[in-house]
């Protein structure tokens, strides 16, 4: 029984975190009036730009500098067009995702790639804890820096006048505008950030977890991530419980023959994050309060 | 998701016939003109795609134009070709124009993909379990993949007006629960797995659809087509006389234009914008069962083979004008069917993928050039008429 926990427990955090850091930049992202559906195209192109960079380099950290700079690349574009240029933001975001899916698809057959993966690190002490030891303590390094990522947003978020900001023109962008905010750059800078922790998120999927990268191998992580920032209710805590929790469905489609679980069909184990996504929106969604100018283009002098 | 922005800020910048910019110019610039700017733009934009696909294809050693050959060779000049594109268009016209409906209603409908795989599930399970006169069960299966893929929707559009659930997220989510409930439902003996002689190993698929029961089809100069592709001339011509003339097609339009002003305006958003959701799925769904009872003849969980994603880029492409979606659904069916010749030329065919994401890319910045161009004028003339009432 211990053993199962284990056994669920470890990718549990594992699956989770890799959502998690993909979540932390659409909840920038939204905070700041972006529903950013190009995420799943940013953590493709980070594993993309991962993969390749560490396979040619050798070197995994490297690597994901190169996931984040992908995200970031394809960040700006999305920030561009539907900030500067008012591109409607879904249209976009979904023109971008198709782009990254497809050129990554084919350059990456006509490109040799095998990069390494992240070394584990096991905290020592620790990581000897039974049944939450492993799962807690002995991942890959970059795991861990999901703590420090959560605190600094959360420091940035509410501590910083910029953070301030950014929810301004979430919640009421004329406001902002007439107090001196640039909204549109704003929002494009959230967008940046969460181009960068997605391409994170790729990066960790492709050096940490797989070591490579496979035709689209993010394969809607990135609309889960969406999904749990709405299921969070657009409060930290809550998209970091919604990250874990959608992780855990994805472990259970791992771990659970593993556990000895046979007579579930495998078919339907694998739409449990989904099923339980959509569950969790039909719950959550309808009593948390969003930020009032979420997906509204801003054009000043235009109520 | 209802758009709550004023006519101005829901400028999506793919919707050619609605105002885009500034009022202003409108009165000054004619709309011929507008029109003749708006079209160089758009060529300007697709000859700079081609161009990008071929530097792609040169940059890992392919011959642009052995490929381009072999991409017309495959999708009208080989025998049957052009007959199996227009098959092929069918499922990509019908889900790109339940896009144009959804978002046109400002319902941002994105599980096409999962709509068209439950619409071939419910033609599936009508043609192999009901039994009846050929011409009857054809029409039911037809009807019940439109059903099942509406449903399917249904879900989504339910859940927002009740719960307010994110219609983009929601689709978007049952889109991937369609394929693994399909894989249950072929895999079980009991249910509608393949259990005849020809499938000994047991292969996750259902029976093939009886032959009488199949699309009927007529062949014209060695290429077979099926009634299917009259049936989407047809609903191309409905969407498009509806949307443009009925009180339906406005006040779809002006929720999708402005939420606030439709509902002062006594439109109730959840028939509305809930109905185009529903109509979108069930577009989807059709086109599903006109691929299985059509084209694919069996249910396998991959039947939909990108068909949703590509009907919803071809909507974008054709900037949900209902009618260009005709063409552009077309070409897009064109590089699929020619897809197949590559591998002659030594390139990958899933370069098809990156040439479709370009041109789509491309098609969205006409938009922004005219929106750039649409502030430019109206900040010169803005200074203008400052300058003519200065003292």
């Amino acid at each position: 029984m211990i053993g199962n926990i284990e056994t669920v427990l470890e990718p549990t955090v594992r699956l989770g975190i890799l959502l998690l850091f993909a979540a932390l930049g659409e909840y920038v992202a939204e905070r700041a009036g972006t529903i950013n559906i190009s995420l799943e195209g940013m953590m493709l192109g980070g594993a993309y730009g991962a993969a390749l960079v560490a396979s040619l380099t050798g070197s995994p950290v490297v690597g994901i500098l190169a996931g984040m700079a992908a995200g970031l690349l394809v960040a700006y574009i999305q920030a561009q067009l539907s900030h500067r240029l008012d591109i409607d933001q879904f249209v976009v975001g979904i023109a971008l995702t198709t782009l990254v899916v497809g050129l990554t698809t084919f350059l990456f057959i006509e490109v040799e790639m095998t990069s390494g993966r992240l070394h584990v690190l096991r905290i020592p002490g620790l990581a000897n804890i039974p049944i939450i030891g492993e799962a807690f303590f002995g991942q890959v390094w970059l795991t861990y820096l999901v703590l420090p990522a959560i605190l600094l947003v959360r420091w940035v978020m509410t501590r910083t006048s910029w953070g301030l900001e950014l929810r301004a023109v979430g919640e009421n962008p004329a406001a902002a505008d007439v107090s001196g905010v640039p909204v549109l750059a704003r929002r494009r800078q959230s967008i940046y950030v969460c181009g960068l922790l997605g391409g994170l998120s790729g990066a960790y999927l492709a050096v940490g977890l797989v070591g490579g990268f496979s035709q689209h191998m993010t394969a809607g992580k990135g609309f889960i991530a969406i999904a749990a920032v709405l299921f969070g209710g657009w409060r930290l805590w809550g998209v970091v419980a919604g990250a874990l929790l959608f992780g855990f469905a994805d472990a259970l489609a791992v771990a659970l023959p593993a556990v000895g679980v046979e007579n579930v069909p495998g078919a339907l184990l694998n739409s449990l994050p989904y099923v339980l996504a959509f569950g969790g929106l039909l719950v959550f969604a309808a009593r948390a309060r969003k930020p009032s100018a979420l997906a509204v283009p801003f054009s000043r002098g235009v109520r | 998701m209802t758009a709550e922005g004023s006519p101005e800020s829901a400028a999506t910048g793919i919707a050619t016939d609605e105002p885009t910019g500034s009022g202003l110019i409108g009165r000054v610039e004619r709309r011929s003109v507008r029109l003749t700017i708006q079209l160089a733009f758009f060529m300007l934009f697709l000859a700079l795609a081609a161009v990008l696909s071929g530097v792609l294809v040169a940059l890992v050693g392919g011959s642009p134009t052995a490929v381009l050959d072999a991409l017309l060779d495959g999708s009208l000049r080989s025998p049957g070709a052009w007959g199996r594109s227009l098959i092929e268009m069918v499922p990509l016209a019908l889900v790109g124009l339940g896009v144009v409906v959804a978002f046109k209603a400002g319902s941002y409908n994105i599980g096409q993909e999962g709509q068209l795989a439950m619409g071939a599930l419910g033609a599936t399970v009508v043609s192999l379990l009901v039994p009846g006169p050929a011409g009857l069960i054809m029409a039911l299966s037809l009807i019940a993949a439109a059903a099942a893929g509406g449903v399917w929707a249904g879900i989504a559009a339910v859940a927002e007006a009740r719960r307010k659930v994110d219609v983009l997220i929601s689709t978007l989510l049952l889109t991937f629960v369609a394929p693994n409930l399909i894989l249950f439902l072929v895999s079980r003996d009991y249910l509608l797995l393949d259990t005849t002689e020809s499938n000994n190993r047991l292969a996750s698929q259902s029976e093939r659809v009886p032959e009488e029961l199949r699309l009927i089809g007529v062949e014209i100069v060695g290429n077979e087509i099926h009634v299917g592709v009259l049936v989407t001339l047809v609903v191309t011509a409905l969407v498009a006389v509806l949307l443009a003339r009925s009180v339906w097609g406005l006040r779809l339009r002006m929720l999708g234009l402005s939420g606030r002003t439709a509902r002062r305006a006594g439109v109730r958003p959840g028939i509305v914008g809930g109905g185009a959701l529903v109509f979108s799925g069930a577009a989807a769904g059709l086109g599903g069962g006109m691929l299985l009872i059509g084209a694919a003849f069996r249910l396998r969980d991959q039947i939909a083979n990108d068909f949703g994603w590509h009907g919803l880029l071809v909507a974008l492409v054709a900037r949900l004008n209902p009618v260009a979606v005709l063409p552009v659904a077309f070409f897009f069916a064109m590089v699929r069917t020619g897809g197949g010749f590559l591998t002659a030329t030594g390139v990958s065919r899933t370069v098809t993928d990156a040439v479709q994401a370009i041109f789509v890319v491309a098609a969205l910045l006409p938009a922004a050039l005219m929106f750039v161009r649409d502030r430019r004028v109206a900040r010169r003339m803005a200074l203008r008429s400052v300058s003519a009432t200065a003292p």
